[in-house]
């Protein structure tokens, strides 16, 4: 490796960094520090999810924790304040980490935590996607996208794409706490290799829509009864273009929505009830995805 | 001549400082002796002023050397030498002391003399008022003419939809409220040369490079032939408390791994990353402990 600006004295003008160990920014390096940290996890009693990777839990008797890995930070959660206590203490033995009590800010999401519920929003993003669209001073509008709208692509390219496909990547991710643009985001990243005109202006709408509430999110309610509840629907021939029907599902736990999906489906149905189908096939997957057993998430608490 | 006494670089002078006026002629008697000509850059006084006085304490000196320091145009170096000399001790101005003792300061009656008339409030411009044109491409949601908004009636100019009405913090909790205020409000530099100016993010470089060093990451040996070099640049970092406070100024040293081939420089490659549904399972399941 190049050595860095600052480390050189005169006269060692030719040297280079023989690396020992893995540094930030090496390809090898995320998956050398997950196999260090699942073994160090593992060998204290928590089970590797086989749903979701990064997901580990433990449970034992009646205490039950839960641990969730994103590259590094680190959630952990369980009915038991002892056991988390303990785990926290031994990923201090053996990383060198910090604790920043209840979770605050995570991925970019704000978490604001009450005896009621969670509250998710993230409406720093939110604000940040509106600024770099330059709307700071625009009006809001009510709704994300003009009613019966078909986008086709009939009417100018754009000069720059990137622009487009950048704000449509960053109102994607905004969708983490936002199923109310899910519809309309998915629709727009039908046209992230070819964007043209109109479907920028769709774009900016959306960022205008924003606007109108740029902190609102998902609540998770205390108050739950850890039901899953799936419903599904499907748009028949939504997309005018290829013809090809739409998917819509969510999913609740409780009273909290957890999983929605709003998808073209991959083949053309013929009558409405195939497309209907289908969409209940996508929803009946992450329902099995999210099912008491794979996921391992909640035998005990219920 | 206008004096603009309020953008005058005379940061920490006394307070009645700018209220009386000053002979500028204590500083030019130095010049001559080193046979430097250089424009004077202190503000004439205006002209309706019928007594100039030299400053009548000592402490004037210091602060008009200092603002020469300052000065954005090329100084003669010796100058500044000089002017470095004559900064911690003040004999070389003996002269200009003395004089300044043996007048005797003028009485501060001169004062209302100096500060021009307040103009009369009956009488008002015609002139359209408005924000300056320069300011058009800029979301200002503040400005608009105090004079716009009284005699006009009808919405303040201005953002006709500023942000502020729309974005609402009451809901949260008086602790949460400090945190997103504390979070939108700070700024990490991009680049290295932009870090390195301060000595902050350069005691967190060298903290990061004894760390490394301490681990054995690397050792220095000549590069050997037919290897490619990975580059490697500076990320910054603000990290915060729990409650939103800075805790310290991280910089990390990454390696550019992208310029690493598959299979020559690495084999595998994984990420431990949460699909964002067990994130929220996990968020009902912690919400519904309490």
């Amino acid at each position: 490796m190049s050595p860095p600006p600052g480390l050189l004295r005169q006269g060692e003008d030719q040297l280079v960094c023989h690396l020992h160990k893995s540094l930030y920014g090496l390809k090898q390096a995320s998956r050398q520090w997950f196999a260090k940290f699942s073994k160090a996890i593992c060998s204290a009693g928590f089970e590797q999810s086989q749903v979701d990777h990064s997901l580990f839990t433990r449970q034992r008797d009646k205490s039950f924790t839960a641990l969730l890995i994103y590259v590094d930070d680190i959630l952990i959660t369980g009915n038991d304040p002892i056991s988390v206590a303990l785990t926290k203490k031994l990923l201090h033995s053996q990383f060198n980490l910090k604790d920043l009590g209840p979770v605050k800010y995570f991925l970019g999401i704000e978490f604001s935590a009450s005896k009621n519920g969670i509250f998710i929003a993230q409406r720093k993003y939110a604000l940040e996607i509106i600024k770099d669209a330059g709307l700071l001073r625009a009006a809001p509008v009510d709704t994300p996208m003009e009613r019966g709208l078909k986008l086709s692509n009939k009417s100018d390219l754009l000069t720059n794409p990137g622009h487009f496909r950048r704000l449509v990547g960053r109102l994607i991710y905004l969708t983490v706490s936002r199923p109310d643009i899910t519809y309309v985001v998915h629709v727009l990243s039908r046209f992230m290799h070819q964007p043209r005109k109109l479907h920028m202006e769709a774009a900016l709408r959306v960022v205008r829509y924003l606007k109108g509430a740029p902190g609102q999110g998902l609540f998770f309610s205390s108050n739950t009864d850890f039901k899953l509840r799936a419903y599904s629907d499907s748009h028949w021939a939504g997309c005018s273009l290829t013809r090809r029907s739409t998917t819509g599902y969510c999913v609740f736990l409780g009273p909290s929505l957890i999983s929605w999906r709003s998808k073209r489906q991959k083949t053309v149905s013929l009558s409405s009830t195939e497309a209907e189908y289908r969409a209940m096939t996508g929803a009946s997957c992450e329902l099995t995805i999210l099912d008491l057993d794979s996921l391992k998430l909640w035998p005990v608490i219920s | 001549m206008r004096f603009h006494e309020n953008t005058f670089p005379f940061a920490n002078a006394k307070p009645n400082f700018f209220s009386q006026h000053y002979d500028p002629s204590p500083i030019p008697l130095i010049t001559p002796d080193h046979n430097l000509s250089i424009p004077f850059p202190l503000p004439k006084p205006p002209s309706q002023t019928t007594q100039i006085h030299p400053p009548n304490t000592q402490s004037t000196h210091p602060t008009s050397l200092r603002t020469y320091n300052r000065l954005p145009k090329p100084i003669d170096h010796s100058l500044n030498q000089s002017l470095s000399i004559a900064h911690p001790n003040p004999p070389p101005t003996p002269l200009l002391l003395e004089s300044d003792i043996l007048e005797p300061p003028t009485p501060s009656t001169d004062i209302n003399t100096i500060i021009p008339p307040t103009p009369t409030p009956s009488r008002r411009s015609s002139r359209h008022a408005g924000p300056p044109a320069k300011l058009s491409d800029y979301v200002c949601s503040n400005v608009y003419t105090a004079q716009s908004s009284s005699f006009l009636p009808g919405p303040p100019k201005g953002t006709r939809y500023p942000l502020a009405a729309y974005v609402s913090y009451h809901r949260y909790q008086p602790l949460h409220r400090s945190f997103i205020a504390i979070i939108s409000n700070v700024t990490e530099p991009r680049s290295y040369s932009e870090a390195a100016t301060h000595p902050e993010w350069q005691a967190a470089m060298q903290s990061e490079l004894q760390a490394l060093q301490h681990n054995g990451t690397w050792s220095l040996t000549p590069l050997p032939t037919g290897k490619t070099l990975i580059g490697c640049r500076w990320v910054y970092k603000v990290k915060h408390r729990s409650d939103g406070s800075v805790e310290r100024l991280k910089a990390r040293l990454v390696a550019k791994g992208f310029t690493q081939l598959e299979g020559i420089d690495y084999q595998d490659t994984f990420s431990p990353t949460a699909k964002i549904v067990s994130v929220r399972c996990l968020l009902a399941l912690a919400a519904a402990r309490g």
